[in-house]
């Protein structure tokens, strides 16, 4: 014989196959507790703690669909009221602060500008960036005085950062880097001096960590707020596009052209003609095309992400994957109509008077 | 339709001139600006068809209401409670709890469930009924204005879980929500096919011109 637990405003019940009422626990009788309970979809402590007292047999929770005790719940509420002591109009006032009490928590949630959170995360990993290369250098300056052939051989910061921190005799490494360990120049440092640098060398690396936690992060808040816009143009990116527009919203806002030049506010204010690409141009797809596509990538990737950021400020609905796949389908065309790179162009001055333009080229 | 045919057919729905109206349940207040009339010291809502589908479907030959005064009413799609707060007037002793899904909307149904004790506000997805199962208890009425594509099988999935035995059920089909393109007809028709094979007892359906476009009331009968 199963046991059926399912609960309502007032608590958890169990009720056996045929009905009858098994075993209750009641919630404490406050809205806002209730509320945060309901609002869970995990059990209830209540729940656990009525399965607890019932083991031995098996209990059906109600969960994803409904159950015997649910039905109940539901259908003979009067009956339940009765058993639990209270009158129907005590439980429909509970009800209604309980439901309030739910309202506000769920407006709250929503009104809680997550992209805020991802703005300021986005300028704090741009701040990390800049200190932790500002740091590194000054490192390698310094650990240098005591092995300056190690600079020449790790080009990563963050790697350099975790070598610095020991003699360079202790450095355990590839063959180049102990060889030069042993035949180095640079001076041997005495315990406080090589304390003082590889302490220097730890908090830079746990900034390099905390760079790492910082992108988690915006990762994860980016997953939550703008789904779509993330798996098209990768947290990170999608997270600077935000930041550069204000909000979320400003960026569903904004048409495709203006998305491909987000970021790239200096170049438009130079003489230069308008840029192909400001921010966006980070992104494998179009740093790593050839320079005759990357106009082209641009445009497209850049309606893909308005499309994506509009989803993602309105609805629910996932379109990353056929966006994503438009793109690759417009980039593999793209490969093969413009394969080779068009002659660049170049105007020799002659001897002769230019011609007149009868036009001016927009510049 | 003749006010005294009104009358008896729609418990709490009553003829005003060539318009309809609810009793307020609170004198004295609007909800949406709706007009208000006095007559022999009772208040009235005159219900607007162009904003309520109830309402147009009321004016445009529906038969049969089951709404009482002590209903207890799962409205799903309760957006800023126009429809809801005409409900609530005649539903004046019952409950109705109220879903909507967007919180911008739900923002001002919220102020107008604070307004009237028999309204419940749940700010849920009507596609999720497990969600809100442990506030709602089973009704004796759904009504359902969602513009989603899968209209029909919201409308089935809370039926399931909160009709009562033998309950009547309203649902609002906007044919442009299911599918932009083909004919209305034709999805009428598939989605009143689809409703039967979940259960559905079709009553009558009820097309909504001239107040909206499109758009199907279909009241049916819960069989499970």
């Amino acid at each position: 014989m199963a046991l059926y637990i399912a609960k309502n405003v007032l608590g958890a019940f169990s009720f056996d196959e045929s009905g009858k009422l098994v075993d209750k626990e009641f919630f404490p009788k406050n809205a806002d507790e209730i509320a945060q309970k309901l609002k869970v979809t995990e059990l209830t402590a209540e729940e656990k703690a009525l399965a607890k007292r019932l083991s031995g047999q098996e209990i059906i929770f109600e969960r994803d669909a409904p159950n015997i005790a649910g039905e109940i719940l539901r259908s003979e509420l009067d009956r339940v009221l009765a058993e639990a002591g209270i009158t129907r109009a005590e439980y429909q006032e509970l009800l209604r602060e309980v439901s309030f009490a739910l309202a506000r928590l769920g407006l709250r949630e929503f009104a809680e500008e997550k992209d805020r959170l991802a703005i300021q995360a986005t300028a704090a990993l741009e701040d990390v960036d800049e200190s932790a290369n500002l740091l590194a250098e000054r490192l390698r300056e310094w650990y240098s005085l005591h092995f300056p052939e190690l600079s020449t051989l790790v080009d990563e910061h963050r790697k350099y950062a975790q070598l610095a921190q020991m003699a360079r005799d202790k450095i355990a490494g590839s063959e180049a880097i102990e060889k030069a360990a042993r035949a180095s120049i640079g001076a041997k440092f005495a315990e406080n001096d090589a304390a003082a640098v590889a302490g220097f060398a730890k908090r830079l690396q746990e900034l390099y960590e905390l760079r790492d936690e910082l992108e988690n992060y915006i990762s994860s808040l980016m997953g939550e707020i703008a789904p779509n816009l993330s798996a098209l143009a990768g947290p990170l990116l999608g997270a600077k596009l935000i930041a550069l527009a204000g909000s979320l919203e400003n960026l569903a806002r904004m048409p495709a052209s203006r998305i491909q030049i987000l970021g790239a506010a200096k170049a438009l204010f130079r003489s230069k003609r308008t840029p192909k690409h400001g921010a966006i141009f980070q992104h494998p797809m179009i740093k790593s095309a050839p320079w005759w596509h990357r106009g082209k990538i641009a445009r497209s990737f850049a309606a893909k992400i308005a499309i994506a950021a509009r989803v993602d400020a309105g609805s629910k609905q996932n379109v990353a994957e056929e966006l994503k796949q438009g793109l690759e389908r417009r980039v593999e065309a793209l490969k093969k109509s413009y394969s080779s790179e068009p002659k660049r162009m170049r105007i020799i001055r002659t001897e002769f008077e230019k011609p007149k333009r009868k036009w001016r080229k927009r510049r | 339709m003749e006010k005294e045919e009104m009358i008896r057919r729609f418990e709490g729905v009553y003829g005003i001139d060539n318009r309809i109206a609810t009793k307020n349940l609170v004198p004295g207040r609007k909800i949406y600006g709706e007009n208000l009339v006095s007559i022999e010291g009772v208040e009235y809502r005159l219900w607007n068809p162009k904003r309520s589908k109830l309402a147009a479907a009321i004016l445009r030959g529906l038969k049969e209401m089951p709404l009482k005064s002590s209903s207890k009413v799962l409205y799903l799609g309760a957006a800023s409670g126009t429809t809801a707060s005409h409900i609530s007037d005649i539903a004046c002793e019952g409950l109705i709890y109220c879903v909507e899904f967007s919180p911008r909307v739900f923002r001002e149904l919220l102020a107008v469930c604070a307004l009237r004790s028999n309204m419940i506000p749940i700010l849920a997805d009507a596609q999720q009924p497990m969600r809100y199962a442990a506030l709602a208890e089973k009704c004796d009425f759904i009504f359902q204005d969602i513009a989603q594509p899968n209209q029909t099988e919201i409308f089935a999935q809370n039926a399931l879980v909160f009709i009562r035995r033998q309950g009547s059920a309203m649902i609002a089909i906007k044919a442009r929500a299911i599918d932009a393109a083909a004919k209305p007809k034709e999805i009428f028709q598939r989605e009143l096919k689809k409703m039967r094979s979940y259960g559905f007892e079709v009553l009558q359906e009820v097309p909504l011109e001239p107040y909206e476009r499109d758009h199907l009331l279909v009241h049916a009968c819960w069989r499970g």
